[in-house]
């Protein structure tokens, strides 16, 4: 008996240790449902329409599969004609509608909270709970959170609204048509390999089975990519007249001679306007003009303004001193073969010298003049002050020298006008010998044709050039005909 | 001390009364299993030999006793001994005797720790860390006396202390270094625990002692045994991971809201290659585990003659590893010996020598960077595959380099990594001891023991480039690849020298011993890393790798003790002991506190007072039948803990890199000089009685301690350049119980049937920290572990949770924030985190005690039956109550990354209103910095059927051979636990600061091991 009850004693205690349950309880897989989201989708006659849609893209398929996805399902008629972004082909704005209901991972809704998510054709949506109803980018969610085996389905109202971006939203506008013609004109279909479906190699080519095309365009480079949803922004729109009057005002700075060149004023002006239309949301230096907004448009990737002005004022922007290094050599036209030029780097440490450095010019010949001549390029055609900036010699790389006498010196300075085939001459101007010195050769001197080109291969091509001569004489001792030149300064002046 | 011998024995002569007349007494000693008598037993009083008598062929015998005699002890061959009191006065002696059992042959243990674990005896807590071969077991006696010092038991090997290397670095993350693992269990007779006078053993014996002796030659007779075995384990119960399917939806969520998909998810991507490399359904534990063989080979010779005997064992074990690069290989060698040279002098010589090898990996999980295969296994995700696929999609024999997440290929670790110079240890100890005795009279023995101990450890680490992402972690150089080397050394010479006076003067006993002992010890190991080397087939360090970095250490030690140690008796009713231990070490300063100064040294005193009470030998229990044995005890018993840093006293400067190669110096640590021994100061009862015709025996202990002098880190001026320093300022307590007991079930001619059990339970709780019992937390594999007044050592110290809020609405409700007023908000699917003080905010101020290692009682149980030849053994351990830190389940459950999940993940919160305890994936990175939570805190007690086996032995008569034992034993069969880890023993450290922490290390496997053991 004893050793009856021992050995009940013993199950007892293992009974109660025993638990192997929760290790298969805490490591089960939970009942969850076993309907996919298609299944779920395609059971429920209220979304045929929506079904029929995923169908004919593919996407049957992947809300089948094993990966997560959040759909906001539409009820009813579903109408692919709300969705006109540009130059977008049928399938692709069948793809954007589908897209535009669907969400990657698993997103929750709930009465109580807003929250917004992205679905997977990268725009952003609103969720907005009134504390009884979510609203799903403004349509009501009838059935939320029902949970399928890879994702949530949610059963929206009707179809959802199509958010355009900044760039879709540019075609959707009479307004501003003229501004989207010009930047819908630069884009172009590439080729995209990667994306595409190698379908075996013939006569050493490459052959695709599946070519997939994607639309680029040059300018997003510079504004910013625009029909991205990954980035946000804050574009100011000119109006169509808005947009000729600043055209206009820009074309007057891009004047250029008879010849090949003759009209580029109407393109170089286009493409400097839209260098200031664009900003990111998130960047912290503000567009450099108040313009006249009439209207704010809320976009997927950020937000557009409607200007009836721009109000962009050209020397706040786009004209500015041109400043020529001239120790920079790509700026001379003429090697000066009577004189050694050396550039000098100086540690000063108070920014006296423009990228701290200058070019020392040194007669190598006691006959002849040391003479230096630099080109004047990306000038444009308005009024410049311009002015030579000499340092004196005994400014060495580590600073003022107490060993070497500065001295004065005396130059003579022409500017060359091919365009006009102009010359005009300064002569005789004194060098202080003793401070760094910004001499003014020419003042409001007016530039006919701008030297503003692009493309240019070599800035030695500009037309407009600048020559200076050193003049003091040998018998001139407390002269200096070596010459100490910092930059040349082309300084706009208003009209 | 001639003197005081003198002295002890004019009192012992003084004391003596007149001797009593003797008693003829009359008795019979029968078989409990048939009734019949036993011929030949031999019955001897139990205090004095003198004293026997042997039964006759009826049973019958006669023995004439002293009145002062009250116990007698009766030894019958294939009987079990038997331990009785005198019956009353003109009544026959019955001596009842069962039939012995006889012991499994089964012998399944590659260390000592093995066989401790099985039997959890005396109060001895044994939790295994790893499982891989011969890893050892943290061990634990009474409860934790100290902190930051030593907490484990000293280990003395017939007689010599051996230092068992706990605070020493090694390579390979997760293997903790074991000296024990180079003793065979099969060369060793007996093991015993001491928990009390320990003060013998002085400033060493603070966490009680294991002394283990060897085998010796017992008898003349040349008696050979051969022992083989071999073995299969199977790979342990690992979490359940998620498969490929789980594990895409489960990445998805991770990804969150993204408008891309990445190629690992991708079902569309028409590269054959990119889809054969992520539509996989790969188990990784496939790579990384194996059933593991395991063999042994040995042969135990005794023999020799009057002048000397000898013992000689040699065995070879090979223990593959469930985990694979793992593998373990020991060669052992011990011969001992006893030689008679002349007539008074007898000499110990003992000489062994063991060389252990292993393959190594590193093991255990974090929730960074994993090089661990182990952690690898579960963490990478089932998508991918082990090899690479070519253009067409099929696999080729290249292995897989690193993922996409930047986890490694635990298969290229694992390949890449194995060769001798890449992931390898060896560890060789050799052991020479000599004893000559000199008896000088009758009374008086001399004694000198000198012992040499070599430890020499040399480790190689590697980590390939093929399939490991590069690191970059501040180093010169990103690595590609990375070697290690290390080399250790330790010799330790040890002298004790022994006077030994023994007397018995009537009914007085006495032996008194005194001596000295001298230990010198020297250690110090050189190490070496860089990174890059020229490639993966050359692991060997050279001048021109990158961020070289050379490590070393020599230390130098000495201690001596002086002790006098007593033993007196009066009658065979009254013991007493009396120890008294002074003991001085170089590792404590000139101005070393609370010992005695003589010359330079300071000498810390160590007193021990036992008493033994034999209640049954006293006349008036004579009457009492029901009891054969009882007896009291009680005794008070002070000893300490020296084993801090060789230089704690001491101020030093140390190496340190300056500026990319040049070498500076800088202050390494500021001494303290007085710092002084922590001192355990015990207090403990205790009974044992056997009762019921010796079909029950239980013996029973109480024991309180009291650790003072606690070390402690105290924190240090910014200005000194380092951040605390040493200082004896704590104490603590324990209090422990323990409880043995065995029952005869059932006694018949071929059938015995013995149960036993045993039940230990300890208290430890922190009296005084420095600071004015300033409370501390460390942090511990991203736990906070608190050490606090009136609480146990290192407690978890987190926040607790109520599951996880279901709804936006009931989280806005709570409206709870993580850290501050503007920290993040919990939201629907986070956990709900007890807001204690009620402000709203989740901060260190909500943290409160969420689990406590210690377990409430642990101990074991089992039973052996005997049935004509045969025997069946089982034996069972169990754990009721202590907490554990289930960190490796953390990182396999955090939810945070894509590492991949425990199925457990699966019911993570996805949606509104849905009721769940599994917080939603990605919740784990918005409450970074609160995870330490009660989530994580499991209760880990449990039953485990630690061994069951069955062995036949058959006795022969032949000219070579006498007999053979064949058996077959199946360990670890079954576990029953709540806990969610692989196996609810875990230890990741020696340091009683980290226990009861799971960081992933390998789990036990089910074992089966068939063996014979043939006698010569």
């Amino acid at each position: 008996m004893k050793n009856k009850h021992f050995i009940l004693s013993v199950m007892v205690a293992a009974t109660t240790l025993s638990c192997t349950d929760s290790w298969e309880e805490h490591y089960a897989v939970p009942a969850q449902s076993t309907t996919t989201l298609w299944q779920q989708i395609s059971d429920n006659v209220e979304l045929d329409d929506f079904a029929r849609l995923l169908q004919s893209r593919g996407y049957d398929k992947l809300l089948d599969s094993d990966q997560r996805f959040t759909v906001w399902a539409p009820k009813g008629k579903i109408d692919t004609s709300l969705v006109t972004g540009g130059m977008m082909s049928d399938e692709e704005i069948t793809t954007q509608v589908i897209e535009n209901h669907i969400a990657r991972s698993l997103i929750s809704v709930s009465a109580a909270k807003a929250d917004s998510i992205k679905t997977l054709n990268g725009k952003l949506m609103r969720l907005i709970g009134d504390g009884i109803h979510v609203a799903f980018n403004g349509v009501r969610i009838e059935s939320p959170n029902m949970e399928c085996s890879n994702g949530l389905l949610h059963i929206v109202e009707q179809q959802v609204r199509f958010n355009n971006n900044i760039w879709t939203y540019l075609r959707q506008d009479n307004d501003l048509q003229q501004l989207c013609d010009y930047l819908y004109g630069f884009n172009r279909q590439e080729f995209d390999p990667n994306a595409s479906t190698l379908g075996g190699v013939v006569g050493g080519e490459k052959v695709y089975s599946d070519s997939v095309f994607i639309t680029t365009n040059e300018l997003w480079s510079r504004m910013g990519q625009l029909n991205a949803e990954n980035t946000s922004y804050v574009m100011t729109a000119p109006t169509n007249q808005a947009w000729e009057e600043t055209v206009e005002e820009f074309k007057a700075f891009y004047r250029y001679p008879e010849g090949i060149y003759k009209h580029m004023g109407d393109s170089v002006a286009k493409r400097r306007i839209t260098e200031y239309l664009v900003r990111r949301t998130d960047s912290e230096e503000p567009l450099p003009y108040e313009a006249l907004i009439t209207d704010t448009v809320d976009c997927s990737n950020g937000t557009l303004l409607k200007a009836e002005a721009l109000n962009i004022d050209p020397y706040e922007t786009f004209v500015q001193d041109i400043v020529i290094e001239a120790e920079a050599e790509a700026y001379m036209t003429k090697e000066p073969s009577n004189c050694e030029a050396t550039s000098v780097f100086v540690v000063t440490g108070k920014n006296e010298l423009s990228k701290n450095r200058y070019m020392k010019l040194v007669a190598t010949s006691p006959l002849l003049k040391p003479t230096v001549t630099y080109v004047l390029p990306n000038v444009l055609s308005c009024k410049y002050d311009i002015g030579v900036v000499f340092v004196p010699m005994n400014l060495t790389k580590n600073g003022y020298s107490s060993v070497i006498d500065p001295k004065d010196g005396r130059v003579d300075v022409e500017l060359y006008d091919d365009y006009l085939g102009e010359v005009y001459k300064s002569t005789g101007l004194d060098i202080d010998g003793t401070t760094i010195d910004t001499v003014w050769v020419r003042e409001e001197h007016q530039f006919e044709y701008c030297d503003y080109y692009p493309n240019r291969e070599k800035l030695t091509d500009s037309k407009l050039t600048l020559k200076i001569t050193g003049t003091a004489k040998r018998t001139e001792t407390t002269l200096s005909r070596d010459m100490y030149i910092d930059c040349i300064v082309l300084r706009p002046r208003r009209y | 001390m001639r003197h005081i011998l003198l002295l002890l024995t004019t009192i012992l002569w003084a004391a003596q009364p007149a001797m009593p007349q003797e008693t003829v007494w009359k008795g019979s000693v029968v078989s409990h299993a048939t009734g019949m008598p036993i011929a030949g037993a031999i019955v001897t009083a139990e205090s004095d030999a003198r004293y026997s008598a042997m039964s006759d062929t009826k049973g019958t015998f006669e023995i004439t006793l002293p009145p002062h005699i009250g116990t007698l002890t009766v030894e019958a061959t294939d009987h079990k001994s038997v331990t009785l009191h005198l019956p009353a006065e003109g009544t026959a002696i019955k001596v009842l005797m069962h039939p012995a059992i006889v012991p499994s042959a089964a012998a399944t243990a590659l260390t000592i720790e093995d066989n401790l674990a099985t039997k959890q005896a005396e109060g001895l807590r044994t939790i295994r860390g790893s499982s891989n071969p011969a890893q050892g077991a943290m061990l634990m006696l009474g409860g934790w006396h100290s902190l930051n010092s030593n907490a484990t038991p000293l280990i003395v090997v017939d007689g010599v202390v051996l230092d068992q290397q706990n605070d020493r670095p090694l390579l390979h993350q997760g293997y903790l270094n074991n000296v024990l693992s180079a003793i065979s269990p099969d060369d060793i007779e007996k093991v015993s625990i001491l928990h009390d006078a320990t003060a013998l053993y002085g400033a060493k014996g603070g966490g009680g002692v294991i002394l283990i002796e060897t085998k010796r030659a017992k008898s003349m007779a040349t008696r050979i045994d051969v022992n083989l075995r071999s073995g299969m384990e199977w790979m342990p119960r690992l979490p359940q991971m998620m498969n490929a399917a789980q594990y895409r939806s489960y990445a998805a969520d991770i990804l969150g809201n993204a408008t891309t998909t990445p190629e690992f998810l991708s079902n569309q991507t028409a590269d054959k290659q990119l889809y054969a490399m992520y539509h996989n359904d790969t188990d990784w534990s496939r790579a990384v585990y194996q059933k593991a063989l395991t063999q042994y080979y040995g042969i135990n010779v005794q023999g020799g003659d009057e002048i000397a005997k000898y013992n000689l064992g040699i065995n070879y074990s090979n223990a593959e590893s469930t985990l694979k690069g793992n593998d373990f290989d020991r060669l052992s060698l011990r011969f001992n010996t006893d030689v008679n040279i002349v007539d008074p002098l007898t000499v110990q010589l003992d000489v062994a020598y063991s060389n252990t090898g292993r393959n190594l990996r590193d093991d255990g999980i974090h929730s960074g960077d994993n090089f661990a295969p182990s952690a690898l296994a579960l963490i990478k995700s089932p998508l991918l595959n082990s090899h690479m696929a070519d253009k067409s999609g099929n696999f080729t024999a290249s292995l897989a380099d690193y993922d996409v997440f930047g986890i490694s290929n635990p298969l290229a670790i694992i390949e890449g990594g194995d060769a001798s110079n890449k992931n390898s240890l060896s560890y060789n100890l050799f052991f020479m001891n000599i004893r000559p005795e000199w008896r000088l009279g009758k009374h008086l023995t001399i004694s000198e023991q000198v012992s040499y101990v070599l430890n020499n450890v040399t480790e190689r680490y590697f980590m390939p480039d093929e399939g490991v992402p590069t690191i970059v972690n501040g180093t010169d150089a990103a690595i590609n690849n990375q070697s290690r080397a290390y080399s250790s050394k330790q010799t330790s010479l040890m002298s004790d020298t022994r006077l030994t006076w023994s007397a018995r003067h009537g009914l007085h006993r006495m032996k008194t011993v005194g001596g000295m002992r001298y230990m010198s010890d020297t250690y110090n190991n050189d190490g070496i890393s860089a990174s890059n080397t020229v490639s993966d087939k050359m692991p060997n360090i050279t001048a021109t790798m990158d961020n070289r970095q050379v490590t070393g250490c020599y230390e130098q030690w000495k201690s001596a003790a002086l002790y006098l140690h007593a033993d007196y008796s009066y009658t065979d009713r009254y013991d007493l002991t009396a120890s008294l231990t002074g003991e001085t070490s170089t590792r404590y300063g000139r101005n070393a506190q609370g010992g005695i100064t003589v010359g330079d040294y300071v000498w810390a005193m160590f007193p021990s007072l036992q008493a033994r009470w034999n209640v049954s030998a006293e006349p008036f229990f004579r009457k009492t039948k029901a009891i054969s044995q009882l007896a009291i005890t009680a005794g008070i018993d002070q000893s300490g803990n020296d084993r801090i840093p060789p230089y704690a006293s001491r101020s030093y400067f140390t190496t340190t890199p300056f500026i990319n190669g040049t070498a500076g110096i800088s202050l390494g640590h500021i001494g303290n000089d007085k710092l002084r021994w922590e001192t355990t100061t015990r207090l403990h009862v205790g009974a044992q009685m056997r009762a019921f015709e010796e079909r029950w025996g239980i013996a029973v202990k109480a024991t309180k301690s009291y650790t003072d002098n606690l070390l402690v880190w105290k924190p240090l001026d910014g200005i000194s350049g380092l951040s605390r320093y040493l200082c004896n300022e704590g104490q603590l307590e324990n209090i422990s119980y323990s409880l043995h007991t065995d029952i005869r079930l059932l006694s018949r001619r071929n059938l015995s049937w013995d149960i036993y059990g045993t039940a230990n339970s300890y208290a430890n709780r922190l009296t005084a920290l420095p600071e004015g019992n300033k409370s501390f937390t460390t942090d511990y594999m991203e736990g906070q572990l608190l050490t606090a007044i009136d609480n146990p050592i290192a407690v978890f110290y987190g926040y607790r949770t109520n599951g996880v809020f279901a709804t936006t609405e009931a989280a806005q409700e709570a409206a709870i924030r993580m850290g501050s007023e503007r920290g993040y908000q919990l939201q629907a699917g986070d956990p709900v985190y007890i807001d204690t003080n009620d402000d709203h905010i989740i901060n260190e101020e909500d943290r409160q005690i969420i689990g406590d290692p210690n377990p409430d009682l642990f101990g074991s149980f089992g039973t052996t039956l005997t049935w004509r030849g045969f025997t069946f053994d089982a034996s069972f351990t169990y754990n009721i109550g202590g907490d554990i830190y289930n960190y490796a389940r953390r990182v396999l459950e955090q939810g945070g990354s894509y590492h991949n999940q425990t199925t457990a993940m699966l019911r993570r919160w996805v949606r509104e209103g849905q009721q769940t305890d599994v917080p939603r994936a990605n919740s784990a990175s918005k409450t970074s910095g609160y995870g330490f939570t009660d989530r994580w805190i499991e209760d880990g007690s449990y039953m485990k059927l630690r061994s069951v086996s069955v062995s036949y032995h058959k006795p022969l008569a032949l000219s070579f051979m006498q007999g053979f034992t064949v058996w077959v034993a199946a360990n670890n069969m079954f576990t029953l636990t709540r806990y969610l880890g692989a196996d609810p023993e875990v230890s990741c450290s020696r340091n009683a600061l980290y226990q009861g922490i799971d960081c992933g290390l390998l789990g036990e496997g089910r074992s089966v091991t068939a063996g014979i053991k043939i006698n010569l």
